[in-house]
């Protein structure tokens, strides 16, 4: 039996409800969206803030997004755009020396499911940008116009990314056997 | 492997425990700063769009225009139905323009693309429209005044309801920050592969100097330290296999030495040990070792066992010591001559000796090798690239050594430049050769080396003149290949000899051009005929693009100043269909014909030419 202890409001309850329903949100969730962005930035770290910055935006604001069509499109589009600038403004800052640039070498072809993650990953970021966040999306099953309007960009731009994307992970498979 | 296995093999991937762990804790975080955030009353939104993408969504343009704004990316519409562009004001920014006032043409746009760029750009847009596909490029943009900046370009084709094309979008945003870098990065790992590949051959290995890095390193040394420069001399050398017994004793030398020693062929049968920060009695009685075990040790080269004759001759020099490299490497050859004559296992001096007893032993060394005929001449074809035809021979001197053996003579000349007392030689060599090419075959014509320090000398003319009559050689087959610009020193006597020598017909030509002194300011000043581009560039140039690109630009600056070129150390049939297509106009080196004794030459013929040794003396 439940016991509803009086002093419980209802707004206090709504409260709780949106909590709860946020935390399965972004139990749910955190890592696939951790991932696209690694597929865009090989700095995990800088993955991890643009993240949390969105998150704690879309606890903030849970009781208007959780009510959007798909809250996680939003929260992948905004978390882009905080990776986006938070990636401009080091380059702004950056001091550090020129000359060491680690090159990011393909591993040998993937043997389980988990080295299979870690070369997608690090082929998409040998791609243009834009052509990885568009293939990223469309593997996690977003239809065109969905990554489009996520994006930003033309209905036709996101087809032509896709395969132009398509075509070289190809290359870079044959080229890992 | 199959890409599409690989994302099937990826899309199996369930979340780990590790990973699911992970996500509670970051989720727990989140929260905590997000209660934290709450609680200092912090804006939690900014200038984030809180927008549902999905659903606000009114279409391409304001969603591409929105996108841009997000990033601070500026955009530029072009309209197909009426050819008209629309500028955003960030977009007119980034061309430097204030906003309103951007022509709204196509063409105008590509007016204030970088001229070099702006047919890239023509394209990637003619593209896009024609292909209907989406597509990226960097170019750079004038600004009024002429500053260039970078930028990087988005273009996308807009598309109406019914599918329709109706114009193309380009998103750009200023990226000349990024792109300098990356030029930098690119650069810097271009000199780097250049630098670490050209270095591997002198680097700081282990193996023996030759003589010019064995020089650097006696000047590093007494630049800040005391020690001791030895110099071991083994006779007999050459042997069946020359290169082999070198290697051998070599070998042998460094073994002797101690770790901290640093070794150097300096010549056939030549070493130098460079001990660092010792005393002048541990280093002698070390020196004096090596030595007697390198007389005692039976060297294998060949089918017979060879057992050599030493000496050692060692000079101690103070830090900063104000001898250089070459008076220390005179003294201590020097010093196992002396020890030679007197019978000795080794000569040690103390200090270097005083400047003047070290010019007049070195002259006494050149006048007696010459008044002993101490030389020999050989002769190297060279071929005229256009006519593929030996039309060439450039005389070589060879010194002969104490068993009458002749050596390369680079020891002897080195110390001649540095004593000043290079003028004898020259003179050796052209009344010998002359004498050779009046008896010769008809070759059209004969390169002979003359020393830069010659070239100083007042009377160097007459004396031409008086040898060339003398042996009644033709003067238009003579071309004096310049050694050792550095040391002309005499510059408007040198000056007026080039300008004589070429009134009488003779040639001039700059040997190891791009090395060390011999630049482009002589190709401007100097009245050459030709120049001899340096062996070094040349030995590997099949396989380098960097020596491809210097060979290049060498040919084309002689060209322009209307002067002939040469490459030596040409080793392969690939170096010289390469050099032929530089415009390259003679080669030199082993594939075209090594270097061969004249028939005829003193020490072949057996009977010496006299020649004159009262020479005037230039003070």
């Amino acid at each position: 039996m439940t016991v509803v202890e009086p002093s419980v409001t209802a707004a206090e309850q709504r409260l709780a409800e949106l909590d709860a329903s946020f935390e399965d949100f972004c139990r749910d969730h955190i890592v696939p969206v951790e991932r696209f962005l690694r597929g865009l930035c090989g700095d995990r770290e800088l993955v991890q803030e643009a993240v949390q910055e969105t998150l704690i935006t879309a606890r903030d604001k849970w009781e208007q997004i959780s009510g959007y069509e798909k809250p996680l499109a939003w929260v992948y589009k905004t978390a882009r755009y905080k990776l986006m600038n938070e990636q401009a403004r080091q380059r702004r800052e950056a001091t550090t020396a020129l000359d060491e640039v680690p090159s990011d070498r393909l591993a040998a072809p993937p043997a389980d499911s988990r080295e299979a993650q870690d070369w997608l990953l690090r082929c998409l970021r040998r791609l243009p940008a834009r052509q990885a966040a568009v293939f990223a999306l469309a593997l996690e099953g977003w239809t065109d116009p969905e990554i489009a309007r996520i994006l930003g960009m033309a209905d036709n731009t996101v087809r032509s990314y896709k395969s132009a994307a398509r075509r070289r992970l190809k290359e870079l498979a044959e080229e890992g056997r | 492997m199959n890409l599409d296995d690989i994302l099937a093999l990826a899309a199996r991937h369930k979340p780990t425990v590790f990973e699911r762990a992970s996500a509670s804790r970051n989720t727990r975080w989140v929260q905590q700063q997000y209660a934290r955030a709450k609680a200092d009353g912090r804006d939690l939104v900014g200038d984030v769009d809180l927008r549902d993408p999905l659903r606000d969504d009114t279409g391409e343009i304001p969603r591409i225009t929105r996108a841009a704004q997000l990033a601070k990316q500026g955009t530029v519409r072009w309209d197909a139905a009426t050819n008209e562009l629309t500028w955003s004001d960030e977009m007119s920014l980034i061309f430097g323009r204030a906003p309103g006032l951007v022509r709204p043409c196509m063409e105008s746009l590509y007016r204030l693309v970088h001229p070099d760029d702006a047919g890239r750009v023509r394209e990637a847009t003619g593209t896009a429209w024609r292909d209907r596909t989406a597509t990226e490029l960097t170019c750079r943009v004038v600004q009024p005044g002429g500053i260039t900046r970078w930028v990087h370009c988005y273009v996308e084709v807009l598309t109406a309801a019914d599918g329709e094309p109706t114009g193309l979008i380009g998103t750009a945003q200023d990226v000349t920050e990024l792109e300098l870098a990356r030029q930098e990065r690119e650069r810097r790992a271009r000199r780097r592969a250049i630098v670490e590949r050209e270095s591997g051959s002198l680097g700081p290995g282990t193996g023996p100097r030759d003589r010019t890095a064995f020089s650097d390193e006696i000047d590093r040394a007494r630049r800040t330290a005391s020690g001791v420069l030895l110099v071991i001399a083994t006779e007999p050398q050459g042997g069946t296999d020359p290169d082999r017994l070198t290697e051998v004793v070599t070998t042998f030398v460094m073994k002797l030495a101690r770790r901290t020693d640093i070794c150097g062929l300096l010549g056939p049968g030549e070493f130098g040990v460079l001990m660092p920060d010792i005393g002048l009695r541990p280093a002698t009685s070390l020196a004096r070792t090596m030595v007697e075990k390198l007389r005692a040790q039976l060297f294998v080269a060949g089918p017979h066992g060879l057992r050599l004759d030493a000496w050692g001759g060692l000079v101690r020099f103070a830090a900063h010591d104000e001898s250089s490299s070459i008076d220390l490497l005179i003294d201590a050859e020097s010093a196992w001559r002396h020890a030679k004559q007197t019978g000795a296992v080794l000569k040690a001096l103390p200090r270097p000796a005083p400047a003047d007893e070290r010019q007049e032993a070195g002259r006494t060394r050149v006048r007696e090798a010459v008044a002993g005929n101490g030389f020999t001449l050989y002769t190297q074809p060279i071929l005229d690239l256009r006519l593929n035809q030996i039309t060439r021979q450039e005389i070589l001197l060879r010194t002969l050594n104490d068993a009458g053996n002749p050596v390369p003579p680079s020891p002897l000349l080195d110390m001649a430049e540095h004593v000043d007392e290079t003028l004898p030689i020259d003179l050796w060599v052209m009344d010998n050769a002359f004498e050779l090419i009046a008896q010769g075959p008809p070759t059209p014509h004969y390169q002979i080396n003359l020393s830069g320090r010659s070239l100083g000398e007042p009377g160097l003319l007459g004396r031409v003149q008086d040898l060339l009559h003398k042996h009644d050689v033709d003067p238009r087959r003579i071309t004096f290949e310049i050694t050792e610009t550095a040391r002309i020193d005499n510059r408007s006597e040198a000056m007026r000899f080039a300008r004589a020598i070429r009134e009488l017909g003779c040639q001039l030509a700059l040997d190891d051009f791009g090395a060390a002194y011999s630049s482009f300011i002589y190709l401007k000043s100097f009245p050459i005929d030709l120049v001899k581009i340096d062996g070094a560039f040349i030995t590997d140039i099949v396989n380098s693009p960097t020596d491809q690109a210097l060979v290049r630009s060498i040919v084309e600056a002689c060209q322009a100043h209307g002067v002939l070129t040469a490459a030596e150390y040409v080793r392969d049939a690939a170096t010289i269909e390469l050099l032929r297509g530089y415009g390259v106009d003679f080669a030199q080196g082993y594939e075209v014909g090594a270097p061969m004794p004249i028939a005829g030459a003193p020490a072949t013929s057996g009977t010496s030419i006299e020649f004159d040794l009262r020479i005037d003396s230039p003070v």
